[in-house]
């Protein structure tokens, strides 16, 4: 795009509106003649289809909520053929070509419509399976822990201290967890859930400590801010990879995402590699 | 300081382990991945997620039900460059480049979103700069597009400020590019849902703002793309009076089968206008607006950025608290507040004017939830003190001279970026982490507000609770099995005696200890004049009520040159069974709960350490954050 055919003294008078007023209009006029005065597409006709006309009632519809009045349609058709003549007009005269706005929208169209394109088809089993086996890494569960824990106290007390001997000893005498416990809100077990869930009610610390011993009896104190608890781990189920079926439909989504992305630089770079590109330097 | 904080928790490499008691593994991983679970499979048989078996809501899940990104015009306006997908990346815990290049992440993910971007001119100003062709032929969008280029955050505040104030130009409203930008947040909420781990509800905003009075409402859809894909959001250009939301919902509802609700926030400046108990022209308001209103809208939002709205010292004399986050200078055009108009705009006096609607009418309008949210325009939901990212991106993320720059201005009147509240949160009981849990609970308005901070907090009101039912662990069970939970009815009084409230709040796990938690109770008097009184019920340490009524501070032990403070104060858990002393079985009545934490740096006095700057003495540097919980309303016998 870059250019060096104007001079300084045309740059300067580049910015000048006046010229730009005189040169536009001058354009305009000139366009207006070149193209023999009128070129414009107008022995084809211009054809609303019935087709069109409800596509225009159902676009009036989802802003209003309910269909066109007789009188609104015949308004809104009116307004589509003045739209359809002044676009062919426009483009006799060449209105489309070298302005910035309509290069920008023609671009977003063309993205747009290249999106749609290349991310509608359904990819098929084989496909699927191949991305499945080149990206298992994304197909896991979450490693997920099943406990019970009371809390002992509401101070960091030390294992060997008289309140976690005696919770201990009541624990594995078949003492309930409940009947310990001196938090009302903290739950006195949690199933199968993941590390986010238990740090989000015990805090990351307690997460870190009930994450390292592992299951068996009950074992402690794993301090948290609430204070000190023993905890009895009963399930520690690692992360584990998802057979094909259970993935799939999140398998598909991914497939569509990066073929959409990996077709649209392909696109480009397609297109580009037909031009040949120069950019000046700066002096 | 932490400005970029990595998730601890859930960046543990977990190792390998034992298996002690193994779940028949297929049951185990179809929970785990099926995105959508049906109503067959979740009714059938026993459940991998506990949560599931059980018949009432143990979790609370934390999410922000506002927020706005560079689709609302007045986001980007401000200079916003991140969309849907990066909020949904950031509230999922995720590390983002924010719009002034600071790479922002969660110190801890949310459990759901809501992107609610304005209706008005949905995705407009994004296409003016981008130089829609028809946007340009407006010779006012052509000025805004020659001060957006500029760059400057003042150029673009002078845009916004014009916009609100003067109205936003009628051509914004395309609907080519409505429909395309609605269709883009819709397919991004589908792409980040994820059924039992994260939730993105579809919504939008409505901005009434009549005369520059804030009407505004958040709109949130329970459906997916499918059925939100058969309406447009509804913008106050197509009418600015609440009467005619309802309508639009209500068609969306009767055309889709879908549901949805709307949130009402901000009354603080809404100059008198949002919580009324007349008509603008002084006649009554009549059993269509009070039915129609509590029809679809079951909660408020009562604390965010623009200030908190649980009630204002001027109604609450005699409340210590009541002067928390408080804006009460005017409405969005400059027109200032005067003391009349503020027992329609707090959540307080309109639970108490609900009350007398509903001598009037039979159904009380007001009859209110309440959550908190950010209404953050960064595209980023931040609500914590000390990774807080502002209102807007026109110099209120993070910077040294936030503090003092104008984050807005009404009128001609510029409001400091330091009246910004890091604030707040939505934390909702449910069963399970998706849009019908969720959704569900805010309509029967299981859900609490808090400034920020995740505190745990339980309510239940029954006629019979005993005073060790708030020291059991199964808490929760005997308060479903003997009441009903924050947001319920108390009726057929059983000897017309004072309801039992089982109360019980724990602090946030990775946050500060608690100072006390108070009840507080609203009434309509059998001469149809209201009432309001704060109890303090359960509180940290050896302090008693003094002869004022009032229990004392708690201290503090905010260190404001470091912003530091310690736990060595406070309590992690406050439970009780409290009884309404001052109980009469003939007035109507609601109780709600407040919980109040230790003393923290406010998030000013973390920029303060942070930027090493000054700040002028009137800046608050350390506060108090709080909780408050859907209220519980007593409805007598009938005589």
């Amino acid at each position: 795009m870059a250019s060096s055919k104007f001079g300084s003294f045309f740059k300067k008078v580049w910015k000048d509106p006046l010229i730009h007023f005189l040169l536009l209009g001058g354009l305009l006029f000139a366009m207006f003649y070149l193209n023999g005065g009128a070129v414009a597409n107008r022995d084809k006709g211009i054809h609303l289809s019935l087709a069109a006309q409800q596509h225009l009632a159902d676009l009036f519809e989802i802003t209003w909520q309910r269909a066109p009045t007789k009188d609104e349609l015949s308004n809104l058709i009116a307004e589509q053929i003045k739209e359809e003549i002044y676009y062919r007009e426009a483009l006799a005269l060449g209105l489309d070509e070298n302005d910035t706005i309509v290069r920008r929208r023609l671009r977003q169209k063309l993205e747009f419509m290249h999106e749609d394109l290349s991310g509608n088809a359904e990819p098929n089993e084989v496909q699927l399976r191949h991305f499945f086996n080149t990206h298992l890494d994304r197909y896991k569960t979450d490693r997920v822990i099943s406990f019970e824990q009371v809390l002992i106290s509401t101070q960091t007390v030390h294992g060997t201290s008289d309140v976690a001997t005696q919770a201990l000893r009541a624990l594995a005498s078949g003492v309930s967890a409940g009947k310990i416990s001196r938090s009302s809100l903290l739950p006195v077990s949690m199933r199968l859930e993941t590390g986010r869930a238990i740090s989000n009610v015990f805090g990351s610390d307690f997460l870190v400590g009930i994450t390292e011993i592992g299951p068996g009896e009950w074992r402690g104190p794993i301090y948290s801010s609430f204070g000190s608890h023993l905890v009895k781990i009963t399930l520690d189920q690692p992360s584990r990879p998802l057979s094909f079926a259970n993935a799939r439909t999140n398998v598909t989504t991914d497939f569509i995402r990066d073929r959409r992305e990996a077709a649209a630089i392909r696109y480009y770079q397609d297109l580009r590699s037909q031009y040949r590109i120069t950019v000046e330097k700066q002096p | 300081m932490k400005f970029n904080f990595l998730v601890g928790a859930s960046l543990l490499a977990l190792g390998a382990c034992t298996v002690a008691e193994a779940p028949a593994p297929e049951a185990l991983e179809a929970d785990l991945t099926n995105s959508e679970p049906t109503s067959q499979q979740i009714s059938a048989g026993p459940h991998y997620s506990a949560a599931t078996s059980n018949t009432h809501p143990t979790r609370v899940y934390w999410g922000d039900t506002h927020l706005h990104t560079n689709l609302s015009q007045d986001a980007f306006t401000f200079g916003v460059t991140l969309g849907a997908d990066e909020s949904y990346k950031f509230a999922k815990g995720e590390p983002v480049v924010a719009t002034h290049g600071e790479i922002a992440q969660l110190q801890r993910p949310l459990d759901f979103l809501v992107v609610s971007d304005h209706a008005e001119g949905l995705g407009a100003m994004k296409a003016l700069l981008d130089g829609n062709e028809k946007l340009l032929k407006v010779e006012r969008l052509q000025r805004w597009r020659e001060e957006f280029l500029k760059g400057t955050a003042e150029a673009r505040n002078a845009v916004a400020q014009d916009g609100r104030g003067n109205g936003w130009p009628l051509e914004l409203e395309s609907e080519e590019i409505k429909s395309d930008s609605w269709a883009h947040l819709r397919g991004a909420a589908e792409r980040y849902n994820e059924p039992g781990k994260f939730t993105a509800f579809i919504g939008f905003e409505w901005t009434s703002s009549p005369g520059g009075s804030n009407l505004h409402r958040v709109v949130i859809f329970k459906d997916g793309a499918e059925k939100t894909g058969k309406t447009l959001p509804f913008s106050q250009n197509e009418s600015d009076k609440p009467e005619d939301l309802w309508k639009y919902l209500q068609s969306y509802e009767t055309k889709t089968g879908g549901q949805v609700l709307a949130i009402p926030h901000n009354g603080n400046i809404s100059n008198g206008l949002m919580f009324p108990l007349l008509q603008e022209n002084g006649q009554p308001l009549g059993a269509a607006y009070v039915e129609t209103r509590s029809r679809w809208e079951p909660i408020m939002e009562v604390t965010q950025i623009k200030g908190d709205g649980e009630t204002h010292a001027f109604l609450s004399p005699n409340d210590e608290f009541a002067n928390y986050e408080t804006w009460d200078f005017g409405n969005f055009k400059g027109v200032l507040k005067t003391d009349d108009m503020l027992e329609f705009e707090y959540a307080r006096s309109a639970l108490k004017n609900g009350l007398k609607l509903e001598a009037d009418f039979g159904t009380n309008p007001y009859k209110l939830g309440m959550i908190g949210s950010t209404d953050s325009h960064t595209a980023l939901s931040t609500a914590d003190e000390d990774n807080f990212y502002g209102k807007h991106s026109a110099g209120m993320e993070p910077q040294k001279n936030r503090w003092k720059d104008p984050v807005g201005k009404g009128g001609d009147q510029a409001i400091p970026g330091f009246m910004m509240a890091a604030s707040g949160s939505a934390a909702v009981w449910a069963k399970q982490n998706t849009r019908e849990s969720i959704w569900d609970a805010m309509k029967r308005k299981e859900v609490y507000a808090t400034t920020g901070p995740r505190m745990t907090v339980r309510l239940f009101g029954g006629w019979n609770f005993q005073e060790a039912d708030a020291y059991n662990p199964d808490l929760a069970r005997i308060g479903y099995a003997g009441g009903v939970p924050m947001g319920g009815d108390l009726s057929a009084n059983p000897a017309d005696q004072a309801p039992t409230f089982l109360i019980a709040a724990a602090r946030d796990p990775m946050g500060a200890n608690l100072d006390r938690v108070q009840m507080v109770k609203g009434w309509r008097a059998t001469d149809g004049e209201t009432h309001e009184q704060v109890y303090d019920v359960k509180w940290a340490g050896q302090r008693s009520i003094g002869a004022d009524g009032k229990l004392p501070a708690i201290g503090s032990t905010v260190d404001v040159a470091n912003a530091t403070y310690s736990n060595s104060i406070g309590a992690a858990e406050l439970a009780i069974v409290w009884q309404d002393p001052d109980f009469d079985a003939k007035q109507h009545a609601f109780y709600y709960v407040r919980v109040l934490e230790i003393p923290t740096p406010r998030w000013t006095g973390y920029d303060a350490k942070y930027f090493e700057t000054q700040m002028a003495p009137m800046v608050r540097l350390q506060h108090q954050e709080r909780a408050y919980t859907s209220p519980i309303w007593y409805t007598p016998n009938a005589e």
